[in-house]
């Protein structure tokens, strides 16, 4: 009997993301938490800190500012720095593999845009994109290979500055691939 | 016609008519001014541009009629009806009564043959900081309509839209506010998208008494003190400055206290051993630095326990200096910024 592809790790890749990022980052965190030129002056977040950040499905979505969806149906009040992880694409590759495409969304209020990184004035998306690849671009987050920005892997693979409410958010996204393949065995 | 006996009156009346009619209208109203309930002490304002109220004797009466709006409340509106029949009025100008002030948004001259305003209670308070750090604070009056209160919805993101009417007097102060400058109403912020300021008292006098201000509703900064309700209060540049530490006596203390050094700028310290806050002792004290990269920085003695620090060049790892007379010591960490 043949077999085919489950897809069963996919719902938690994104949360295998976070978990990574949680446990090798210290700086978007702080970047999520601090929103003054000085943010990265500030000290390292606790675990507890950072899960805080995580929208937990409470009402008040515009208290949080890690999302594992598009769209945020609160309206943001506050000029403050938000990451968004969603799937985009799942693209087979043949019938026991898929090439399983991540979007990673960084807002943040255009009045914050630049941060303070090892002493230098920078945009604080450019920072925040970064350090996000410079942690996960290569890591393990559950499919049969690496979570990667590779061009070759899927032609989705790209970071772009299309983010915004052309009023007081500005932002950039990415997308980041990974393969996915895992059969039942009847 | 020929008014031959008017003509006659007028060549050795004193008054002219007008003057009459009013001298009458003046004797009549101070002889029944204060036969009635509505009599009050309000506090009028002296002058547009001066802070200082002097008491007035006024007449209090209601404006909006009930059912007329649902939207309006009576208590927000008065008219103020002066004795004196020259009383001086003007819009913009402030009164002070009933726990509130109130700013004149309607004259009339030829309403009444008395004088009077119609006033409108002042529902918040337009606080902003200057450009050199002076606070200023005035009554105003925000409008009772939102307009625009609907989100502004994109895929990306949702944001609050509506915007706000603020009325307030037009003097020396107000006259400097400008588009995109920000004010906070109950820990909202809100910005000027735009003004009125071409209202003007006639033709040639450009001067107006009344400032509206179109503001819409903005993103909370983290340089924004809700707690104050100044806008901006603290400035990304005041961030880096730190409390100063408690100080045990004796002590070695550092003038200035620096955090930060951008490249190419240089700081002078100044240590001394202080037996008390006041007693200054005249040991030598020796600074020490370590951290930073030595080729990033230039530490210069120049006697007297009088040390410069110039950056170089930006290093990622603070630079500490500790200051010691053998006994005691105190560590300053700088961070050697870029050239921004």
């Amino acid at each position: 009997m043949a077999l085919y592809n489950q897809f069963s790790n996919m719902p938690y890749i994104p949360y295998r993301i976070l978990e990574y990022l949680a446990e090798n980052n210290e700086v978007i965190w702080k970047l999520l938490k601090y929103q003054t030129v000085d943010a990265l002056s500030n000290p390292n977040l606790t675990l507890s800190e950072k899960m805080a950040l995580i929208w937990n499905g409470d009402s008040n979505q515009e208290d949080y500012s890690v999302f594992f969806q598009r769209l945020i149906e609160n309206a943001i009040l506050d000029a403050k720095t938000i990451l968004k992880i969603y799937k985009v694409f799942s693209v087979p590759v043949d019938h026991i593999r898929a090439n399983v495409s991540y979007e990673f969304d960084i807002m943040y209020g255009s009045k914050l845009a630049v941060v303070r990184y090892n002493g230098v004035l920078c945009n604080r998306g450019d920072v925040f994109e970064t350090e996000m690849l410079k942690t996960i671009n290569g890591c393990y987050v559950g499919g049969i290979g690496m979570l990667q920005f590779n061009k070759k892997k899927s032609s989705y693979d790209m970071s772009s500055y299309n983010l915004g409410d052309s009023k007081s958010f500005d932002g950039i996204s990415f997308i980041m691939t990974t393969q996915i393949g895992d059969v039942k065995n009847e | 016609m020929e008014l031959t006996f008017y003509n006659q009156m007028r060549k050795v009346a004193v008054h002219t008519p007008y003057d009459y009619y009013k001298s009458q209208q003046q004797a009549l109203i101070n002889a029944y001014w204060d036969n009635t309930t509505t009599l009050t002490t309000v506090q009028e304002q002296v002058d547009i541009n001066t802070w200082e109220f002097s008491d007035l004797e006024v007449r209090l009466n209601h404006v909006i009629e009930e059912g007329s709006t649902s939207l309006k409340n009576g208590d927000d509106f008065r008219e103020l009806i002066f004795k004196s029949l020259d009383h001086s009025v003007m819009r913009g100008l402030y009164y002070k009564f009933s726990d509130n002030y109130w700013i004149t948004t309607f004259t009339d001259e030829a309403k009444r043959v008395t004088k009077d305003v119609i006033v409108r209670r002042c529902n918040n308070k337009l606080k902003w900081r200057d450009k050199i750090g002076i606070q200023h604070e005035y009554p105003c009056v925000i409008d009772y309509e939102l307009s625009g209160g609907k989100p502004r919805n994109t895929t990306d993101i949702v944001t609050p839209t509506n915007e706000i009417t603020v009325i307030v007097q037009s003097n020396i102060d107000t006259k400097s506010i400008e588009v995109n400058q920000r004010f906070i109403f109950n820990n909202r912020p809100y910005k000027i998208g735009g003004y009125n300021n071409y209202l003007q008292n006639d033709i040639d006098d450009s001067y107006t008494t009344l400032l509206y201000f179109d503001m819409y509703v903005d993103e909370v900064s983290p340089y924004d003190n809700l707690t104050t309700g100044i806008a901006n209060e603290v400035e990304p540049s005041d961030i880096i400055i730190s409390t100063p530490p408690v100080i045990t006596y004796p002590a070695i203390k550092v003038i200035p206290i620096t955090h930060k050094l951008l490249q190419g700028e240089s700081v002078t310290f100044s240590a001394h051993v202080y037996q008390t806050a006041t007693v200054v002792l005249s040991d030598a004290v020796t600074c020490n630095p370590s951290g930073a990269n030595l080729q990033n920085y230039i530490l210069e003695s120049l006697g007297s326990n009088q040390y410069k620090l110039t950056n170089v060049h930006r290093d990622n790892t603070p630079l500490v200096l500790e200051f010691s007379n053998g006994t005691l010591a105190t560590e300053l960490t700088i961070a050697l910024f870029a050239l921004l």
